[in-house]
């Protein structure tokens, strides 16, 4: 009891600054008002229509009519048209073009009048996409996110080749973190052997050059590594001044430019994580294994290695997991075909607005993330997970 | 095998040296010496201890013979030939680690058939060595499991398989039971004295402990500061040390100082103080005119007896009496010094001694030897 009311300001801050705002963007992925708040009556009543072919009934049209300019005098009309307008792009314009002409003049159908005013209001289609628009939950968001949508029949469909974005993003931010977790596997293990292994003196000293960039700002080192890999950078330069290459190497705004920056970047947690397995492994199993006549290489292989897995499964699950969420980095080094999912997130919710699919794209990157963490959990174990 | 023959000499048995230790000294910076001018054999079968305090260099002997260590200069021999360059995964040396080594992520069949599989033998072949040696120890029942699932002397047993599995001649073992409680200790040193005797193997032992050493070694090597103070049996270690630190170090002793104020062929006179001599067995080295040191076992003297005019007789007032069951402990001020100790031994019907009482105590002095002061 006292240890909890002793976590309690820390419990209230994490619910007002994380897990509320966070809760609420997930929410937004299937819940939306805007057109529901916007038309009220004939959302109610376009529920009880039997859909296409047939058109909705003369009270529809009456009741969309009155709730448009009600919308428009309300200020719910900008946020509805928006929302419509992911639906069907030039959503957005028939409205505005509608509420321009309201009122109906007097003697004048309401269902022949809008019709009158733009012959959309004439397709069932149109009126389809307002119903499912109108729904205040919806899984239009969520199947965005996998690129399909709900067809005309009511089926789910995926949607034309050159809308599907999103699991190409999921794809590729997959294929950047697994790149990025084996670079820094690959490049860390040697190094964190040598940490550990090394007298403390000459341990500590080299201990400086892996934290000392870990305490860096990510903006910083990324920045940094912008002004090398330039075309005329620092490191192109060293290149054609060596004679290695004749003219500029691509090494950013590219696939390469992402893998150096988000390597350098993350590597200093794979090296703490093996570092930390590797100094508590007695080098007395070494010279067991070589006193009892293994080669110091096969005993290096037999021995060592398989104790250090702990290491390496908790550096690549850092790593990959911290990469999946990487934003800046890929923005600043990346070209245009390595947009990470993160990058597609920011660009819904401060470009489009889209805070329904933000939401969505966020929950598939938190369920995978977690899908990754419980493979992980059962094959290493997560109280193994230490840095230090 | 070499200790079971119907010999009644005692060990260490006709010279046959299976190592041989040749000048070797070990340096790190050239100043300072871990071990200085070694120079012993180790015989075939033989149960061999390096006896000392930390940092006396017994540690650094053993992994040179392992070959973890190298010696700054000499050499050792295995048989005729130079062991120097040979790495230590060829020198075919079983070892026994301190804390086990056991490795972790293999089952405790593994880790015997380790240094069977590193030397690629037929899997049949590795399998009944292990449920061999599995028997030795008596643990074919924990063959499946972790090392982790194992209680100390367990793991310890195992380690000692894994190390003797691959029938080297040569088993070192690094202060093997350091790591269990007492009972437990002495249950596995009756168990290595057994295996040892059993398979005739050569063990080289560390230690730290010297009731340890002297119970199970045929010899005992003593270090202090990175050199052999002296390398005998037990029994000559005990009665008949080679100078102040053996004396002081291996059981208990009255080392009471003085100067050599007469020697002959064999005895000694100490002057303890102007008034107070004493007669014992000369050690080394010991010339008059020189100080030295008294090595007296407490259990050699009787309290409270004036007969003899050969024997040594001192008087001292009793400080404290300690009961210990079999025998009394007496704490006695003599010769002007607290802490003269001398044991009793009990008998129902005995008077207990009394503090305060002044004992004139005495012993032969072929029970008492006179060694030089200076044992570095």
């Amino acid at each position: 009891m006292r240890a909890f009311l002793l976590a309690v300001p820390l419990l209230i801050f994490l619910a007002m600054t994380f897990i509320v705002p966070i809760g609420k963007l997930l929410i937004m992925s299937v819940k939306t008002d805007e057109v529901a708040n916007a038309v009220p009556r004939a959302a109610a009543l376009l529920t009880d229509w039997s859909g296409p072919p047939a058109l909705p009934s003369r009270q529809t049209f009456e009741a969309l009519a009155a709730d448009l300019q009600a919308a428009q005098d309300g200020g719910t009309l900008a946020s509805a048209a928006r929302r419509l307008n992911t639906y069907e792009p030039g959503f957005r314009s028939l409205l505005l073009k509608t509420v321009r002409q309201l009122p109906i003049p007097e003697g004048e159908q309401a269902d022949e009048a809008l019709r009158r005013i733009d012959q959309r209001w004439g397709e069932p289609e149109t009126w389809r996409l307002l119903g499912r628009a109108a729904h205040r939950w919806t899984p239009d968001f969520l199947l965005t996110a996998m690129d399909h949508r709900v067809g005309g029949s009511g089926a789910i469909e995926p949607v034309e080749p050159s809308q599907a974005i999103y699991v190409g993003a999921f794809g590729r931010t997959f294929a950047i973190s697994a790149s990025v977790a084996l670079i820094c596997r690959v490049l860390g293990y040697p190094v964190a052997f040598l940490l550990a292994t090394l007298p403390a003196r000459q341990s500590n000293f080299l201990m400086i050059f892996v934290i000392v960039p870990f305490w860096t700002s990510l903006l910083v080192r990324t920045t940094a590594w912008y002004v090398l890999l330039q075309p005329n950078g620092v490191f192109n330069a060293l290149l054609i001044h060596s004679g290695l290459t004749a003219a500029p190497m691509a090494l950013m705004f590219n696939r390469t430019g992402v893998l150096i920056g988000m390597t350098h970047v993350l590597l200093p947690f794979m090296i703490l994580a093996n570092y930390a397995v590797m100094r508590g492994i007695s080098p007395a199993y070494q010279r067991a294994a070589v006193s009892l006549g293994a080669h110091p290489a096969l005993a290096f292989l037999r021995i060592y290695v398989p104790l250090t897995l702990p290491g390496i499964g908790t550096g690549t699950f850092l790593v990959f997991v911290l990469a999946l969420g990487y934003y800046i980095t890929p923005a600043l080094l990346g070209g245009a075909g390595d947009e990470m999912i993160s990058q597609l997130v920011a660009l819904q919710m401060d470009r489009q607005l889209n805070w329904g699919l933000a939401g969505a794209l966020s929950v598939y990157l938190v369920v995978f993330t977690l899908a990754v963490y419980v493979v992980f959990n059962r094959l290493v174990g997560i109280d193994r997970l230490r840095l230090g | 095998m070499a200790g079971g023959q119907a010999s009644v000499d005692q060990r260490p048995p006709a010279s046959k040296p299976l190592v041989t230790f040749s000048n070797i000294d070990k340096t790190y910076d050239g100043e300072t010496f871990v071990t200085r001018n070694l120079n012993f054999t180790i015989e075939e079968g033989e149960f061999l201890s390096l006896l000392g305090p930390s940092g006396s260099g017994k540690t650094t002997t053993l992994m040179m013979l392992a070959g973890f260590e190298a010696p700054s200069s000499g050499t050792v021999y295995l048989g005729q030939s130079r062991l120097n360059e040979t790495p230590p995964h060829r020198r075919n040396i079983g070892m026994v680690f301190q804390n086990y080594a056991l490795f972790p992520n293999m089952t405790v069949a593994e880790n015997i058939a380790f240094p069977l599989s590193v030397r690629r033998m037929p899997k049949p072949e590795q399998r009944s060595r292990v449920e061999r040696a599995l028997g030795m120890i008596e643990l074919a029942h924990v063959a499946g499991r972790r090392p982790a699932q194992l209680s100390g002397g367990q793991q310890q047993r195992v380690a000692l398989a894994r190390a003797l599995v691959f029938e080297p001649k040569l088993v070192l073992m690094d202060e093997p039971l350091g790591a269990l409680d007492k009972n437990l200790r002495e249950t596995m040193q009756y168990e290595i004295k057994r295996i040892h005797e059993r398979l005739g193997v050569t063990v080289v032992y560390v230690t730290h402990d010297q009731s340890e050493a002297l119970t199970m070694s045929d010899r005992v090597a003593v270090f202090h500061h990175g050199r052999i103070q002296q390398i005998a049996t037990p029994k000559v270690l005990y009665e008949d040390p080679a100078n102040a630190f053996v004396a002081n170090f291996i059981g208990e002793n009255n080392g009471l100082p003085g100067t050599v104020t007469a020697r002959d062929a064999r005895f000694a006179t100490l002057a303890l103080t102007p008034e107070l001599s004493i007669r014992g067995r000369a050690g080394e080295g010991v010339e008059i005119g020189t100080a030295a040191i008294l090595a007296l076992r407490p259990e050699n003297v009787l309290p409270d007896d004036e007969t003899g005019a050969e024997n040594n007789h001192l008087r001292g007032t009793i400080d404290e009496v300690i009961y210990c069951g079999d025998h009394w402990r007496l704490h006695l001020t003599a010769a002007d010094r607290a802490g003269f100790v001398i044991k009793v031994p009990n008998k129902t019907a005995m008077a207990p001694p009394q503090p305060g009482r002044v004992a004139t105590m005495s012993w032969s002095p072929d029970d008492c030897k006179i060694v030089a002061a200076d044992g570095a």
